[in-house]
C-alpha cells in the first residue's frame, strides 16, 4: 500500500521522508535510530484544563503526542501572527487552539452519536462487521481527535504569515497538487505539510514506543488507523460512509473553527459569541451521494484495499457516486449558523484585516522571502527549505535565522520586533468604490483573478518603485530594492471564504 | 503601468482568457437578468459540461484545466466561488436584502466589460454559452 502511494505520488513521498530525516536529526531522543522517550512511564490519561473549554481528559495515546517536539513545538507559534501589535492579549497559540480543536472534535462527535444513534450503528455494521458498534465509535473517536492535534503541526513562524511564502516553494506546490489528485480537493500548503507529517513513521513509531510505556493496560492503539487519522485531516476517510468524520476536521462548520472563532475573540477581548450548545444540540448527520466524475475517489479509496462498490449513473445522477454521510445543521439552528458567520466576518474585519496587522505582516513575509532566497542561494534545495520552516517557531525572528546582514532586511527585523510599523498611503474599499464609475469595482474584481492577481501587484507596485525612484534618486536603481528600503508595497487582503456553507447548514 | 483589458490592443483569445474573463463575458450577456447568488450549483455545473464535452472550436484553454472538488452531489470549482464571491465582495455584484437569493451586475461595472475585445472564434463559443447559461443561471418567476 506505502509503496503504491509512494509510486503515484511522489512528491508527497518525498515531503513524508524528508520531515522523517529532519525529525530523525532534530530530536534524535524522540525520533532518532536508538529513541529515548517517553522516558517515564505514561499514565493511562490525564486532565488538562483549557480557559475556553474548561477541564478535559487526555489519552496515553494523545499524551505520547502532546508530549513530543512535533506538538510542543506549537507553543511558540502564535495562533494569530501578529496581531498580538493591535490586540495586546492575543498572545495565544497554535497549542492551545490544537487542544480546543481535540476537544471540539470530540464533543461535535459526542453530539452526533448521541443525536443520531440508529445512524450511527447502521453505519458501524455497514463498515465494520465483526466489531461491536461501541468498540468502532471508539476507535472514531480516538482517529478524530488524533487527526485533530496534527491538523496544525505543518504550522511554522507566526502561523499564516509563512504559509504565504512557504506555499510557493515548488515542491510543496507539486505536493499540493499530488494532494488535490489524491483526495479530490484543494487543499493549502499548511494542510499538505501536515498530511505529511502524519504519515511520517516517527508518528507511529513514537506511538508504538509509547504502547509499551503506559502502566495499565493499553487500550485503543491496535484499531487505530493512521491512513484514516492523514485522511481526516484533510477532509476525508478511508470509506465513504465516514466522510462526516473528515468534514469535524476539515470543512466550513468544522471543529477548527468552532475552537479559533472563540479562542481568537476572547483573547483580543473582542465581544463575539455564537451558541455552542445548540450547534451540539442541533448538529445532525445526512445522506449524500459523493459524486466521482473523474474516478478520482475511486483511486483513493482503492489506495487502502478493496474499493468501496460506487454506485450509479442513474436517473437522479448523470455520473457515478458513492453513498455517504455528511455533517448537517438542522433548521433551527439558522441563528447559530448566523453567529458563526458574523463572528468570522467580525474577525476578519477587526484581527486578521486590520491594517497595522497586514503591515506587521508584510513586513515579515517579506523578511521570510528573503531568508529563502539566502538558503536558495546557499544551495538548499526545496526539502531542507520545508523542514527549515519546520524547525522555525516565533522566536526565530530574534534568533541567528533571521540575521540576514543586510541593511534593508535588518532594518525590517528591527522594525517588526519594535513595532515601528508602515502606515497605510491609499486605502481602496468597496465603501470607496460605491460612489465611483466602476472603475475601481472593476479593478479590484481583476485582482479576485488568481492567475492575474500578482501580475496585477507586480505592476502596481513597479509602477510605484518608478515613481518613488523619481522622488528619492538615492533608493537606487532596482525596483525590487527601491520597494524594499522604502518600506512600500501593494496589499489586497483576500475576503473570508463561505464557499461550501450552504452545503452544510440547512437552512436555505 | 497596469492597463484596463479594454486599453490592450489585442483581442481577448481562447488562451488568453482566465475564469474570471469568462465570468465576466457571461455576466454581461446575460444583461440585466437575476442570476442566483446563494445556489451556485448551475454555475458548477456548467462549467464541468463545458470541460468535460467534446472538444468545441473557441473553448478557452482554462476549462481543460479547471480544478473540481469531488466532495459532494456535484462537481465544484473553488475558484469559482471564490471569484463570485470575491465579485461581491468589491462592489460589482449586489445582492439585495433582505433574501440574498439573487444578485445583479453593477451597470457602471458592466460598461467596463462590455468594452473587453474578443476574437470572434472566442465570441462565438461565448454566445453559445451564453444561450445555455441564460436557462440555467437565470432566476425565473421573480
Amino acid at each position: 500500500m506505502d509503496a503504491d502511494f509512494a509510486k503515484r505520488y511522489p512528491k508527497l513521498e518525498e515531503i513524508t521522508r524528508a520531515i522523517d530525516g529532519f525529525l530523525a536529526s532534530e530530536h534524535p531522543g524522540y525520533f532518532g535510530p536508538n529513541p529515548e522517550h517517553p522516558f517515564n512511564p505514561l499514565k493511562n490519561s490525564k486532565v488538562i484544563h483549557d480557559n475556553l473549554w474548561g477541564t478535559n481528559g487526555f489519552t496515553w495515546l494523545e499524551l505520547a503526542l502532546i508530549d513530543s517536539p512535533i506538538f510542543q513545538r506549537l507553543r511558540n507559534i502564535h495562533q494569530t501572527g501578529l496581531a498580538y501589535y493591535v490586540y495586546p492579549c492575543a498572545h495565544h497559540t497554535r497549542f492551545e487552539h490544537s487542544l480546543g480543536v481535540c476537544i471540539m472534535a470530540s464533543r461535535v462527535f459526542d453530539a452526533l452519536q448521541r443525536n443520531e444513534e440508529k445512524t450511527f450503528r447502521r453505519i458501524a455494521r455497514e463498515v465494520t462487521a465483526d466489531l461491536e458498534p461501541l468498540e468502532v465509535f471508539e476507535r472514531w473517536r480516538a482517529e478524530l481527535r488524533l487527526a485533530a492535534l496534527l491538523h496544525d503541526t505543518g504550522h511554522s513562524l507566526h502561523s499564516h504569515t509563512s504559509e504565504v511564502v512557504y506555499s510557493r516553494i515548488p515542491l510543496l506546490q507539486e505536493g499540493a497538487n499530488e494532494l488535490r489528485e489524491f483526495v479530490g480537493m484543494q487543499k493549502g500548503a499548511g494542510e499538505v505539510l501536515s498530511f505529511c507529517i502524519s504519515r511520517t513513521m516517527a508518528i507511529r513509531n513514537l506511538i508504538a514506543r509509547a504502547r509499551g510505556k503506559v502502566r495499565n493496560e493499553a487500550d485503543q492503539f491496535d484499531g487505530i488507523d493512521f491512513e484514516n487519522v492523514s485522511l481526516l485531516i484533510v477532509g476525508r476517510s478511508r470509506l465513504p460512509q465516514l466522510q462526516f468524520l473528515g468534514e469535524i476536521i476539515s470543512s466550513d462548520l468544522d471543529a477548527d473553527k468552532l475552537d479559533y472563532l472563540l479562542r481568537d475573540a476572547i483573547a483580543a477581548g473582542l465581544p463575539l459569541r455564537y451558541d455552542l450548545e445548540r450547534y451540539l444540540y442541533t448538529v445532525r448527520l445526512t445522506t449524500q451521494r459523493l459524486a466521482d466524475g473523474e474516478d478520482k475517489l475511486q483511486r483513493m479509496y482503492g489506495t487502502f484495499g478493496p474499493s468501496p462498490q460506487r454506485q450509479g449513473p442513474d436517473t437522479d445522477s448523470s455520473m457515478p457516486y458513492y453513498p455517504s454521510y455528511k455533517l448537517q445543521l438542522i433548521r433551527q439552528a439558522a441563528s447559530t449558523i448566523e453567529q458563526i458567520i458574523i463572528c468570522k466576518f467580525m474577525l476578519f474585519s477587526y484581527i486578521y484585516h486590520h491594517k497595522k496587522v497586514r503591515a506587521a505582516e508584510g513586513m515579515l513575509a517579506r523578511l521570510i522571502q528573503r531568508r529563502v532566497k539566502k538558503w536558495r542561494a546557499e544551495g538548499k534545495d526545496d526539502s531542507s527549505i520545508i523542514t527549515e520552516f519546520l524547525r522555525m517557531t516565533d522566536h526565530s525572528l530574534v534568533q541567528e535565522t533571521f540575521e540576514l546582514k543586510e541593511p534593508d532586511m535588518e532594518g525590517y527585523r528591527q522594525r517588526v520586533i519594535t513595532r515601528l510599523l508602515p502606515r497605510v498611503v491609499v486605502s481602496f474599499t468597496p465603501r470607496t468604490a460605491c460612489p465611483d464609475d466602476g472603475k475601481l469595482s472593476a479593478f479590484m474584481s481583476e485582482l479576485q483573478k488568481p492567475e492575474k492577481s500578482s501580475e496585477l501587484k507586480g505592476k502596481f507596485e513597479g509602477a510605484l518603485a518608478e515613481r518613488l525612484m523619481e522622488l528619492k534618486p538615492d533608493l537606487g536603481g532596482d525596483k525590487e530594492a527601491v520597494l524594499a528600503r522604502a518600506g512600500v508595497w501593494f496589499d489586497a487582503p483576500k475576503p473570508p471564504k463561505f464557499d461550501k456553507l450552504a452545503a452544510i447548514s440547512h437552512v436555505e | 503601468m497596469w492597463t484596463w483589458a479594454s486599453d490592450v490592443e489585442d483581442a481577448m483569445s481562447a488562451e488568453d482568457m482566465s475564469l474570471g474573463d469568462f465570468v465576466q463575458q457571461i455576466l454581461v450577456l446575460l444583461n440585466d437578468e437575476k442570476l442566483h447568488f446563494r445556489q451556485e450549483r448551475p454555475w458548477h455545473e456548467l462549467l464541468y459540461r463545458l470541460k468535460t464535452d467534446p472538444d468545441q472550436q473557441g473553448k478557452p484553454q482554462f476549462l481543460r484545466e479547471l480544478f473540481f472538488d469531488w466532495n459532494g452531489p456535484y462537481p465544484r470549482s473553488r475558484e469559482l466561488s471564490e471569484y463570485l464571491h470575491g465579485l461581491h465582495w468589491t462592489g460589482c455584484l449586489s445582492a439585495p436584502n433582505p433574501t440574498y437569493d439573487s444578485f445583479t451586475l453593477k451597470p457602471e461595472v458592466r460598461q467596463i466589460w462590455e468594452q473587453v475585445e474578443i476574437e470572434p472564434m472566442l465570441r462565438r463559443f461565448l454566445d453559445t454559452v451564453g444561450e445555455a447559461a441564460r436557462a440555467e443561471l437565470v432566476v425565473h418567476g421573480r
